[in-house]
């Protein structure tokens, strides 16, 4: 280790110890995301007349792979979620708003093609369905939430940039040479 | 030299800003349906940029606010004003779902996260209330929001979900802010959804491929 006064080790408990204080759900994620491992290539070297050859194995990551592992779950939730928000918000706001299509009578069919063209690049309400139609209304995912839908909000691209740079210092921090 | 304390603060200033675990707090429930409606999205790109302004419309009133759907549902259902688009090209008419279920060939039915179909058949359905038919399907995405590494048998699911959607089908893929290299090799076979990995906003490059395939088989689909 060169430019750290800890180890590898050392970072990725108190990584996870801040994770686990601040949201322990997010830290249970985290920490399954470390648990899969990962795939390698084995070599069995030759032995009498067997010819050497190479299979796979899922062995665990290393204290510093896991600590780079994390940081992409978190980049996962803290920058690409926002910017799915915002490119969605982008497109829906690109197309416009028209009238329901439901034609029980005929003479509805004219109606149904109506659409307000003026609404063409504004920016539009968009949710997304928290409490599905098949969920008893005792359901308990209910009842926790208070709501049934949530806002797709749109982000600051400022925020999602502070993120970008935060990472990238922890992750920097994180990053040893030799282990 | 970098000290513990300097870790600290770093995780500190990630984790409580406005972006950071209260983030999390509030994505969590919707990761994967913020996924499926940024796709809805591309699909929309990919219609104006063939010159047809999309329209938006929800099942029973205008789409205001515009609804994506929490789970697998029927095309037909008004419980809550779904939200889905319109669009022609060449006079043919289609329509873009989220989350809504198909007949596979099979009888079996399955959903698919986001899907371009004709729209004779979704007003049919919506008339007198049906899954639509396979046969009615033009375009299918399994749509997959992962912080980790993907489950191979996602994969598996998705090509038997496909096999039963029969001929008509013109494009199929599987989307991931991930990628998976065993996925990425079992979906190159021929006959095959394609690979979407690390299809998000932070590739462009990947965006633009995703949506000049769409551009390229409802071109080629309405020009016969």
């Amino acid at each position: 280790m060169s430019g750290q006064d800890y180890t590898p080790e050392d970072a990725l408990k108190l990584f996870m110890a801040k994770l686990r204080v601040k949201d322990s759900e997010l830290a249970i994620e985290i920490q399954s995301a470390i648990d899969q491992g990962k795939d390698i290539q084995q070599t069995e070297p030759a032995k009498g007349r067997k010819k050497a050859r190479e299979y796979r194995k899922t062995v665990p990551f290393s204290r510093q792979e896991a600590l780079q592992v994390a940081i992409n779950a978190l980049n996962a939730y803290f920058v690409e979620q926002p910017l799915f928000r915002n490119s969605c918000q982008d497109n829906i706001a690109q197309a416009v708003v028209g009238k329901p299509r439901r034609q029980r009578y005929t003479w509805e069919r004219e109606i149904s093609f109506a659409a307000d063209m003026e609404s063409q690049g504004k920016e539009k309400a968009i949710e997304i369905e928290l409490v599905t139609e098949t969920q008893l209304p005792s359901d308990t995912t209910a009842v926790q939430l208070h709501q049934e839908t949530w806002k797709i909000e749109r982000v600051t691209t400022e925020g999602i940039q502070e993120q970008q740079r935060n990472l990238a210092r922890v992750r920097e921090l994180m990053r040893f040479e030799d282990q | 030299m970098a000290t513990l304390a300097d870790l600290e603060n770093a995780i500190d200033v990630l984790l409580n800003h406005p972006l950071g675990a209260g983030q999390y707090q509030l994505v969590r429930r919707v990761e994967e349906k913020a996924y499926e409606a940024y796709i809805f999205g591309l699909c929309l790109r990919a219609v104006r940029e063939l010159g047809v302004v999309p329209i938006l419309r929800g099942i029973s009133a205008a789409p205001v606010p515009f609804i994506f759907r929490g789970g697998p549902g029927q095309i037909h259902s008004d419980r809550r004003n779904y939200g889905y688009a319109e669009f022609s090209i060449n006079g043919q008419d289609f329509e873009i779902h989220a989350g809504v279920e198909f007949k596979g060939s099979s009888g079996m039915t399955h959903e698919l996260d986001i899907c371009i179909m004709r729209q004779a058949a979704a007003d049919q359905c919506r008339e007198d209330p049906d899954d639509p038919p396979s046969s009615s399907l033009v375009a299918g995405w399994e749509c997959k929001f992962y912080d980790k590494r993907l489950d191979k048998v996602l994969g598996r699911a998705f090509l038997g979900l496909v096999a039963d959607m029969g001929n008509n089908l013109r494009i199929s893929g599987f989307c991931s802010n991930l990628e998976n290299a065993q996925l990425s090799r079992y979906f190159r076979l021929k006959g095959r959804p394609h690979p979407h990995f690390l299809l998000s906003p932070l590739d462009p490059s990947n965006e633009n491929i995703f949506v000049n395939q769409i551009k390229g088989a409802l071109k080629k689909l309405t020009e016969a």
